[in-house]
């Protein structure tokens, strides 16, 4: 059974934590496309925080596509788009530019930095094909 | 009649003594308390230091409270003695309690564990019995009332408002309005309220172990599910009970019948020996909040609302304003509290009980 695990004392807030766990659960395959997530209520019950703490971390993935919420289905996993969006594309690229920098200044020589990246790419890509 | 109600009292207060003694046995690992101490400290030497003081306190307190409770009843001979010892055996539990709770606070886990949620959709679930048998509680207690309204007019000056043991009435009033309906109103009240209950346990927020979570999740799936349809079976049986007895108060006082019915009478009993039998079995099968079933996973640590001291008052009050449970696990105990910080919870615990008590705070004025 996948769970979300949040971390009190974590700089990173609440909503962000469960918006990136779901993300790596969807994108490994645990969540498949069309899996109807729980309610915000649900989530909200069992981590004992505010719902609108969780309708954040939903309108995040929804905002980023990775999940739909309809008015009766509920918040339900989408699949990953069949078009490229070039405006998320470029929006994307500055994103990962950014993370790119911050490795460097965090250390990451050039060819040490590109093994990690490859690596990440080669699971993401693991994770879509048993997705 | 005073000897049976002494006798009773008696019994009921060894069989809560019992339960207290044993509580250790059946407590979720890591709580020592109404505290969250950690798994490894809630076996180690200062917590078995705790609880050995708690047994030997509950012990003396219980033979003292029974033995003036006796002292009195044998000198007075009043049904007040007989009902004031389980008062004076409760307050000594409270204050031993408290004793322990301040013991167990120096042990407390500081900082809060993780939170933990499972997305497993079991929470959202719909929960059939409880909808059920509000159906049924809302059927019977409207006909309670229709059949009490449809024959007021026919009922004499004084009416029966208190039936002895044997069935048969022992108290008569003028006739009110809140002497001929208070067991109707009763059975509606009761018969909304408990499967309302049933329903909310079914829905009540969840703690797991992390990690092992799937074992932890599953006992507690089952003890709620057990406890959802106990507290289902327990809402027909006494709403049926008050149904039939609404009914016989009626027939009695129009000289159709000269006691309560042997169904009256067996639903009655039923819900003593129901009542009794199902705390022993689910105490001893599931232990506190499935505790029982989940002893392969007993040393993962505890997460959200159970291992959070901040938002535990005296260890059995859960307050929490961000936190949308409604029914939220005890701490210390068997089954289910509220949380005190979500004002839909307290709405419906003070409409619950305060409804029961207006109903009987106006019939005893009335009457």
């Amino acid at each position: 059974m996948p769970v979300i695990v949040v971390q009190w004392k974590a700089d990173e807030p609440v909503y962000a934590q469960i918006a990136r766990q779901f993300r790596v659960l969807i994108v490994n395959g645990e969540l498949p496309a069309g899996r109807v997530l729980p309610s915000v209520r649900s989530i909200a019950s069992d981590l004992g925080v505010n719902l609108n703490t969780v309708a954040r971390a939903y309108r995040m993935l929804e905002e980023e596509r990775f999940v739909e919420i309809r008015e009766r289905a509920g918040v339900i996993v989408a699949p990953p788009a069949r078009n490229t969006d070039g405006v998320v594309v470029e929006r994307l690229l500055g994103d990962l530019e950014c993370v790119l920098a911050r490795m460097r200044q965090a250390g990451l020589g050039g060819s040490e930095l590109r093994r990690r990246v490859e690596q990440v790419l080669a699971n993401l890509e693991a994770r879509g094909a048993k997705g | 009649m005073d000897t049976t109600i002494f006798i009773f009292t008696f019994v009921e207060a060894l069989f809560i003594a019992g339960l207290f003694l044993l509580y250790p046995r059946i407590a979720r690992r890591g709580l020592l308390f109404g505290v969250y101490v950690g798994e490894e400290q809630s076996g180690g030497e200062q917590a078995r230091q705790i609880t050995r003081g708690w047994q030997t306190g509950v012990i003396l307190w219980t033979f003292l409270s029974v033995g003036i409770g006796l002292g009195l009843f044998v000198r007075y001979r009043t049904p007040f003695t007989a009902v004031g010892a389980p008062f004076l055996l409760l307050g000594g539990y409270v204050v031993l309690y408290l004793r322990a709770y301040f013991q167990a606070r120096a042990l407390g886990v500081q900082s809060p564990s993780a939170g933990v949620a499972m997305l497993d959709r079991e929470a959202d679930a719909p929960s059939v019995w409880p909808l059920i048998v509000l159906a049924f509680g809302m059927i019977a207690g409207t006909f309670a009332i229709a059949y009490a309204a449809m024959h007021y007019h026919e009922l004499p000056e004084r009416v029966p408002t208190h039936f002895g043991i044997s069935g048969r009435p022992d108290a008569w009033r003028p006739k009110s309005f809140w002497t001929v309906m208070l067991l109707p109103l009763f059975t509606l009240v009761m018969g909304a309220g408990l499967p309302v209950m049933a329903y909310l346990v079914a829905r009540a927020k969840r703690a797991v172990r992390y990690p092992q979570t799937h074992i932890s999740a599953e006992a507690q799936r089952r003890f709620r599910q057990a406890m959802t349809r106990f507290l289902s079976c327990i809402a027909v049986v006494v709403t049926g009970m008050l149904l039939m007895m609404s009914i016989d108060s009626v027939r009695v006082g129009l000289g159709r019948a000269e006691r309560l019915s042997p169904a009256s009478m067996a639903l009655g009993i039923g819900v003593a020996v129901l009542g009794v039998v199902c705390a022993i079995y689910f105490i001893f099968r599931y232990g506190q909040g499935g505790a029982r079933l989940e002893r392969a996973a007993g040393n993962a640590p505890l997460t959200d609302g159970l291992a959070d001291n901040r938002h535990w008052v005296l260890g059995a009050f859960y307050v929490n304003r961000d936190d949308p449970s409604i029914f939220v696990e005890k701490r210390f105990g068997f089954g289910y509290t509220i949380n005190f910080g979500n004002w839909k919870a307290v709405a419906l615990f003070v409409a619950f009980l305060g409804t029961i008590l207006v109903i009987t705070v106006a019939a005893l004025l009335k009457s």
